[in-house]
């Protein structure tokens, strides 16, 4: 995968080929980061409008990219951000507090409808709801995806360890959550 | 991005059980897809990013796009002097040609026209004394010649 995304990276520069290579870098990757937008922002129909966000800024920003990190370490913080900055502006927006922020995506989550969990993913979705921002991403990084703390250190410029006591403290609050809940 | 508290927590947690499932619920997200989402998804984008890639153009104002209201509103003028002024004027016109007098009443017109209100006066006088006259004059030599009766019975055979 790293050489293949060298080569695709190699013909994303090229002026002749940069639209397929663009074509194939979307179909390669947008499975993966509609999932991981997915997690955070919960609603189809949210996930879709960052998803594209997502992609217009990897096509604006394609020059910049130097390679420094992987092309999947680059995608997934674009991804990641363009998230955050969704939930941020919905804060914004509507100058509510977190808890009212974790009620609209609640109810987001409710009326979705391709949404399709049981009684209890219902109850695990809410919990993970409960936790702060930086818990939540971690959380679903690493229950859902089974991301490896390195990666996840690439993505989100953090030390390995602190997203290891994220993740221990999310899980822990989680759990807690589901026990008294059922 | 977000930057997270730098600690290292690494030595507390046991290995493994970070990545045991919450019982019940599986590891599986609850969420599903429109059908054929992902299939069009990309085609969706493309048209974005075309979309984006299609420069706005300024159009530039020439000195036809200057003129283009000013020729619009004469051309509104012209179209109302057509459709109102031009047939009101043919009907105003005919109207007046059909009481325009013959040749010997207009020269009689010009005459009196020309002529002071005094004398024109004096001339109505004139011809109504005239016409007196000669009343008078018929009349006398009516009742000179025939009688009642041979004027009655004139009257009757004609």
């Amino acid at each position: 995968m790293q050489n293949s995304d060298q080569e695709l990276m190699g013909r994303l520069r090229s002026e002749q080929e940069c639209h397929a290579a663009f074509q194939e870098l979307v179909t390669r990757y947008q499975e993966r980061l509609y999932w991981h937008i997915r997690k955070i922002v919960l609603s189809h129909d949210d996930t879709d409008d960052v998803l594209q966000n997502t992609f217009l800024k990897v096509w604006r920003n394609m020059g910049q990219f130097r390679e420094e990190s992987s092309l999947f370490t680059w995608l997934y913080r674009i991804a990641t951000n363009e998230a955050i900055t969704f939930i941020n502006a919905r804060k914004r927006h509507t100058l509510v507090s977190m808890d009212e922020v974790s009620d609209y995506l609640k109810n987001r989550l409710e009326s979705d409808d391709y949404y399709e969990g049981s009684e209890i993913q219902k109850k695990l979705q809410q919990a993970i709801l409960t936790l702060p921002d930086k818990q939540r991403l971690v959380f679903n990084m690493r229950y859902f995806d089974e991301m490896p703390y390195q990666q996840m250190s690439e993505i989100l410029d953090t030390s390995v360890g602190a997203l290891k006591a994220s993740y221990h403290h999310a899980a822990r609050k989680v759990e807690d959550f589901i026990s008294n809940n059922e | 991005m977000y930057k997270m508290n730098e600690m290292n927590f690494s030595e507390e947690i046991p290995s493994g059980e970070e990545l045991r499932e919450i019982p019940g619920a599986g590891k599986q997200l609850p969420f599903k897809v429109p059908r054929g989402y992902f299939e069009d998804f990309p085609a969706r984008l493309n048209a974005l990013i075309e979309q984006e890639n299609t420069p706005v153009r300024e159009k530039k104002m020439r000195l036809a796009d200057y003129l283009k209201p000013v020729i619009g509103l004469a051309a509104s003028f012209a179209a109302i002097f057509m459709i109102v002024y031009w047939p009101a004027k043919l009907i105003t016109h005919e109207q007046t040609a059909s009481f325009t007098p013959p040749a010997e009443e207009q020269r009689i017109i010009n005459l009196v026209e020309h002529v002071d209100d005094h004398t024109f006066l004096t001339l109505l006088e004139g011809e109504s004394k005239t016409d007196t006259t000669d009343y008078e004059m018929l009349e006398t030599y009516l009742a000179a010649n025939y009688s009642d009766i041979d004027l009655y019975l004139e009257i009757n055979q004609e």
